[in-house]
């Protein structure tokens, strides 16, 4: 088929104008050099666990008493699926860790000491882990690896020049990523069913619409201003004058709300804050804090200009008195969609201007329709929120009245009870708080709100020119057909193609054009299948076996093509872009000087951010920030300055800083600098940052921070929403940082217990108690260390020398944070930090592994150990420098060969 | 609301003739309130009603002291946990002694909950089709829907430290699941248009037509890859033949109209409801969220949207109006004997035992023939552990089924050592799923209660 074709290929490839001005690479790369891999490790116990079983199991666990139905004089060394023993093993290790067996009442029968026991069970565990990773093994090869949905999301877009973010939520309903050894882009975790493969076919047809289009621009761009002077005031709202000019007072603010809420429930924002100006524009006062949902602001009910998802740019004329004496505070504005922020958009503007001379703000924002339906009509509205003082508060009365009323597992006579006493009360209900000086308070000055969109870059889109890049199509032509396959299929596939690959697309294009539909339509159908074929899911990489070029299982070179991808994927979780292809093409990407120029530009490129976040995230495992809710009574300034959200783009940003500035990965450990923005230093306690923005900050020697274990989005996943967790905290560092799990822990082993009536002992004075048990002690010598070294940082990650939490108060025990790693003795986190450099051999490795990981898409096996030691090995003399890890990973022999 | 539930109790059988079906008369004898047409039901004919089956998932075990009555009998005095249960006795059975041999107790028993394979045997570990696509395949085959895979979490969650659903494919392959209800209801009931429909079948014609482009491309590669490679090749052809099914299924359903279901409130989920992909503590309202999620099923199984439903119904949240002061249900199960511990463990437990029997009682109060649903449903629950992080002494359910003979006990003794396999083997005998021999980690019936 290949030879036959061969004249047909080489006029297809004429035709199109990226990649095809050359004869097309062999399929199979020169097969140079094949390498010939290490074998596996077999997963087999050493032969003194005989000898150990013998003298503590087989007197009865053997071929006559066979106690409880288990014999184990018979069962082999070798963990094998074939025997399926890896489930006594398990038992065995169990029940040596827990110190169960061999029973200490069993006459006759010497009982081991603790050591031998504890290195007996830590060998199966070692050998079990083995196991587990041969179950996964490929001999040092990935599997046919599909793209995972963010890879799909980015790839699609780069494809069609289409916008990202519309992407990703059209996409956001393609079922979640299997995940292997914590990352999302390993083949053997990446499945395909029926769920993924309908999916599949819903959005085609979506994404090839969005692609092309035709016409006049379907949403035109509309601009929709709001004037805040002629903002009617809600019905149940005060009687307030928008005509006339009023002096705010206390005794005014009074006044009004006597007026209007008498017999009325509380309810969010109904009371004046609107109060307008000679000048045209509104002063807001911030007088309300309703009982339920909180301080509201202004909403532009159902704008009709977010037609369609995409770009809008919101704006806002306004100034701000920032406030006095304790009330003072940098006046910030925050956009809201729907009620309550349905949407979860995110922007905020900083309002620097002054009261008497307001400035136009403006932001670009990514906004899509609500979904219209039902209730759901009526939140559809675009508005702000902004941080003003509640001047006053509900009565107690109203309080204790409205919870009943609104409290669902009340019954309908209690909550209709309390209706009619509401009623019958007949007194306001907020009243205004006298201890607040509304001279003092934070003002907002509003002239106007504007949202225009959607913002449409050029028309016909981008989509538009990149599928028809000759132009406007005339009548049926089926050589532009053609050729605008064969340029979209070497570009979806990643490599030069042949006409069988451009076939299936043109065949559907046709037959639709044959039943009447337009060029454009048609063009449309062949799209949908090039996003459902196996060669755009899949990245397909030739293999060895399949063509017999190379003996047996020697591994051969990646082609140019598909070095390309592996890069792309790597550092950009999407496909090569045209200089990448065209480097392949051109047969000179392999080339070293080429490829590591290549990898330099690819950190530059804005797409790497993808490789920071999606790394980054699945490396320090920040999926879990935010899975355990931490007390919001206890730890209320993590909620009101949403230092959740916060924290996970510190550590990303910390990432991000050290590859851009290429500094070494032990900075991981512990660092002199942070990356800050305004409200996570000063949760850290750290003067001098002000704005949402993240910088690098110089820390002063001996600073609470530095390296990623002192960041609030490592430790918040350390606690329990309440106290911290050392040993959860300990484990994570030997898993995320120095990649050697801990043996894990037998059945019912308990966690760190909360205080018992009355008791008021510290987190590490309850482990020190569960450590006297000597099986326990055994693993806990290893992994309390590092968790004890952050006993500073409380279950968020705020800094403490006293216990706190759990209703300890002030005046809580001291905090003892210190300890030993490797015989270096530390006594705080401060301390714990410098030690903990000490592991970077480990550290190196361990990180490695990680990255190396990520890059190849699959698991490590015993055979990959010979180049993780070269890696780091090199690295060492190169200061650890992270861009340079980056290179040395994509310059390794694993990445180079197939 | 009310007027539309009138409306239809005044004339259900002028919507019948309005809407010109030629529908036999329906089995079903009263609607929900929140129903109002039955004119899109399953193919059950008159007079005869289905056997319904849930497959449910609590993860992480019930607390160990406080879960098994002391007692056993119909007339057993209900542990802590099971008290809620109280207004269900004689609907329900309470097994003590079941155990899983072939999964592995603790973590990772998750993944074959329902599949029976033991996933630590390794040797590239295989997982093979769950119990309730088993029953999909069979009596599954007369609804709309074969059946539901619904949970806490959206998606396969495959790999994670836990997985996300119960419901595996031949071929091994976790099938995702849903935890939006919003999106459920679309799914079931959401009514279409003529316009609706024709391009539904246009849709599904140019499907099959990418379908066949796509094998093409497939069976082309299979030339290409090496041998790692094929295996994932052949779950992609596997899913290309599994959708070629499914459009067959829709194609013979698209000329009926999905039932007419009034929709229940989900604002109260807060999240835009279609967005909403975990479920997971202190981000829903837990009792909002749990019972339209019992409600769905219902409605599913009362309309004959579906007869079978997988349901993971817990994860690892504490719910958050509990105000328990630890959030995470794992570190609770780890209590290490201690009181502050058991005490919030079995109060989630409880909790979710008071949801449990709302679920009993509003399928109970539907009646079918001279029964109600809920005799017609065998509704079974358990868990990959035990208490301990062990797989001895599983807390395992048995609800409803008295139309297909099975006696209640309230609570039972097994002997030692029943698999656990046996309880999901009474139910899919009882629905008159046929198997050949016995299911994965099964040796039979529970002889207690059939």
């Amino acid at each position: 088929m290949r030879t036959t074709c061969q004249s047909q290929r080489i006029a297809l490839m004429k035709a199109s104008v990226l990649l095809l001005c050359l004869s097309l690479p062999a399929i199979v790369a020169s097969a140079a050099s094949p390498i010939t891999p290490p074998a596996a490790a077999v997963p087999v116990l050493p032969s003194q666990t005989t000898a150990f079983m013998k003298q503590y199991c087989f007197n009865c666990h053997g071929e006559k008493k066979k106690m409880g139905g288990l014999r184990l004089d018979n069962v082999e060394l070798e963990i094998s699926g074939r025997t399926g023993n890896a489930s006594v093993w398990q038992e065995v290790m169990d029940k040596l860790n827990l110190g169960e067996m061999p029973p200490s009442d069993e006459k006759g029968i010497p009982l081991p000491d603790a050591k031998s026991a504890t290195a007996v069970a830590a060998t199966i565990a070692q050998t079990l882990r083995d196991f587990d990773r041969s179950a996964h093994a490929t001999g040092g090869r990935g599997v046919l690896r599909r793209l995972n949905r963010d890879e799909y999301a980015n790839t699609v877009a780069d494809l069609l020049a289409l916008d990202r973010l519309t992407l990703a939520s059209l996409v956001a309903d393609l079922p979640g990523e299997g995940m292997v050894e914590g990352f999302n882009n390993i083949g053997s975790g990446l499945m395909v069913d029926v769920s993924l493969m309908e999916e599949y076919l819903r959005v085609a047809p979506q994404i090839a619409k969005l692609a092309v289009v035709s016409g006049t621009p379907p949403t035109p761009t509309r601009k929709e201003r709001y004037e805040l002077k002629n903002h009617p005031a809600p019905k149940e709202d005060l009687e307030l004058s928008h005509t006339k000019p009023v002096t705010i007072t206390p005794e005014f603010i009074a006044e009004q709300l006597k007026v209007g809420n008498i017999g009325h429930y509380p309810r969010g924002g109904n009371v004046p804050r609107f109060v307008p100006n000679n000048n045209g524009t509104v002063t807001l006062l911030y007088a309300a804090k309703s009982a339920g949902s909180g301080p509201r602001g202004l909403n532009m009910p159902g704008t009709s200009v977010i037609a369609v998802e995409g770009d809008y740019i919101v704006r806002l004329r306004a100034g701000a008195f920032p406030g006095e004496g304790e009330w003072k505070r940098p006046v910030k504005v925050t956009l809201e969609q729907g009620k309550r922020n349905l949407a979860g958009i995110d922007v905020s503007f900083d309002i620097t201007a002054s009261e008497n001379a307001p400035q136009v703000y403006e932001e670009r924002v990514h906004l899509k329709p609500l979904p219209r339906e039902g209730k759901e009509k009526a939140n559809d509205s675009l508005g702000f929120i902004w941080n003003g003082v509640p001047v006053v508060k509900s009565t107690p009365e109203w309080d204790r009245l409205y919870s009943i009323t609104h409290s669902k597992t009340n019954t309908a006579e209690e909550r209709r009870a309390a209706h009619i006493e509401t009623i019958k009360l007949n007194q306001p209900n907020r009243i205004y708080d006298p201890t607040i000086d509304l001279k003092k308070t934070p003002r907002l000055v509003v002239d106007w709100f504007e949202i225009e969109g959607p913002i449409q870059e050029e028309w016909p889109p981008k989509s538009w020119k990149t599928v028809f890049f000759k132009g406007e199509p005339k009548g049926k032509d089926t050589a532009y057909l053609k050729d605008i396959f064969t340029r979209l299929c070497s570009r979806a596939y990643r490599r030069p193609v042949y006409p069988e690959d451009v076939e299936p697309p043109v065949k559907l294009a046709t037959a639709a054009l044959t039943k009447g539909a337009s060029f454009e339509d048609a063009v449309k159908r062949g799209i949908e299948s090039i996003l459902c074929s196996p060669n755009f899911i899949f990245l397909r990489e030739t293999s060895a076996d399949a063509t017999a070029a190379a003996p047996g299982n020697a591994r051969l070179p990646v082609s140019d093509f598909e070095l390309a991808a592996r890069l792309s994927y790597f550092l950009w979780s999407t496909m090569p872009d045209d200089e990448l292809l065209r480097l392949a093409n051109e047969g000179k990407l392999r080339q070293p000087a080429v490829r590591i120029a290549q990898v330099e530009r690819m950190l530059k490129d804005a797409r790497s951010a993808e490789f920071v976040q999606n790394f980054t995230r699945q490396w320090l495992t920040l999926g879990n920030v935010g899975a355990i809710q931490p007390d919001n009574r206890i730890y209320k300034e993590y909620h009101d300055q949403k230092i959740e959200k916060w924290s996970v783009k510190e550590t990303y940003a910390f990432f991000d800083h050290m590859l851009r500035q290429n500094l070494s990965i032990m900075n991981f450990l512990d660092s002199d600098f942070a990356m800050l923005n305004e409200p996570m230093a000063k949760f850290y306690g750290i003067a001098g940052v002000s704005g949402d923005a993240f910088r690098p900050v110089k820390l002063t020697p001996g600073s609470q921070r530095g390296g990623v274990v002192s960041q609030s989005a490592i430790l918040v996943q350390g606690s329990d929403g309440v106290r911290t967790k050392p040993v959860s905290r300990g484990k994570w560092i030997l898993v995320s940082l120095l990649n050697d799990p801990p043996n894990p822990p037998p059945a019912n082993a308990g966690e760190v217990q909360p205080n018992s009536a009355g008791a008021k002992l510290t987190v590490r004075e309850r482990l020190d108690k569960h450590r006297t048990v000597a099986t326990c002690a055994s693993c806990h010598t290893k992994i309390d260390p590092f968790g004890f070294g952050l006993e500073n940082y409380n279950a968020v990650g705020a800094w403490r020398d006293r216990q706190d939490g759990e209703n300890f108060g002030k005046n809580g025990p001291p905090i003892d944070a210190s300890g030993k790693l490797d015989k270096i003795a530390f006594k705080d986190a401060v301390t714990f930090r410098r030690a903990l450099v000490q592991q970077k051999d480990k550290f190196a490795k361990g990180f490695t592994e990680k990255m190396l990981t990520y890059a190849l898409g699959r698991t490590l096996e015993h055979s990959d150990r010979e180049t993780v030691l070269q890696i780091t090995a090199a690295l060492g003399k190169e200061d650890y420098k992270l861009a340079n890890l980056v290179q040395r990973i994509a310059g390794s022999e694993l990445f180079l060969t197939k | 609301m009310n007027i539309q539930t009138h409306k239809w109790q005044m004339s259900r059988r002028a919507v019948l003739r309005g809407l010109g079906t030629t529908l036999a008369l329906p089995w079903l004898e009263a609607m929900s309130p929140l129903a109002r047409s039955i004119a899109s039901a399953g193919d059950a004919a008159p007079g005869e009603i289905p056997a319904r089956l849930g497959f449910l998932h609590y993860n992480l075990g019930m607390q160990r002291l406080s879960f098994f009555p002391n007692e056993t009998g119909l007339k057993a005095e209900l542990s802590p946990i099971l008290k809620p249960l109280e207004p269900s006795r004689g609907l329900f059975t309470v097994f003590s002694g079941t155990y899983t041999e072939e999964v592995m107790g603790g973590h990772g028993g998750e993944v074959s909950f329902l599949t029976g394979v033991n996933p630590k045997k390794g040797g590239g570990f295989k997982n093979t089709i769950s119990y309730d696509q088993i029953a999909a395949e069979s009596i599954g085959q007369a609804t709309r829907y074969p059946s539901l895979t619904m949970g806490q979490s959206k998606g396969t969650g495959f790999g994670s430290n836990l997985i996300n659903t119960l419901s595996w494919n031949r071929a091994g392959v976790p099938i995702a699941s849903e935890s939006r209800p919003q999106v459920l209801f679309d799914k079931l009931f959401r009514p279409e248009s003529a316009e609706d429909t024709s391009r539904r079948i246009a849709e599904q014609a140019s499907q099959r037509s990418l379908l066949d482009a796509v094998r093409a491309d497939a069976t082309r590669m299979a030339g290409l890859i090496g041998k790692n490679d094929r295996e994932k090749l052949d779950e992609y052809l596997g899913s290309i033949r599994d959708m070629e099914l499914r459009l067959e299924r829709l194609d013979q359903w698209s000329k009926t109209p999905r039932p007419k279901v009034n929709a229940p409130e989900f604002s109260n989920l807060g999240k835009t409801a279609y967005e909403l992909n975990d479920a997971v503590q202190g981000k829903v309202p837990f009792r909002d969220y749990s019972r339209l999620m019992w409600d769905l099923i219902a409605l599913a199984w009362q309309t004959d949207s579906t007869r079978i439903v997988a349901y993971q119904v817990r994860r690892n949240s504490v719910p958050a109006e509990l105000k328990s002061p630890i959030k995470d249900l794992h570190t609770l199960t780890h209590d290490g004997d201690d009181l502050v511990k058991l005490e919030w463990w079995w109060k989630t437990d409880e909790l979710y035992m008071r949801e449990f029997n709302y679920f009993l009682q509003k399928l109970a109060s539907i009646k079918e023939g001279s029964r109600t649903m809920l005799d017609h449903s065998l509704v079974g629950y358990s868990s990959e552990m035990n208490g301990t992080h062990s797989r001895h002494e599983l807390p395992s359910v048995l609800a409803g089924g008295a139309a297909f003979g099975i006696k209640h006990q309230t609570h039972v003794k097994c002997p030692k050592e029943t698999l656990v396999g046996n309880l999901w083997e009474t139910m899919m005998v009882k629905a008159k799923v046929p198997l050949k021999g016995h299911i994965n980690n099964s040796s039979g019936l529970l002889p207690e209660v059939v």
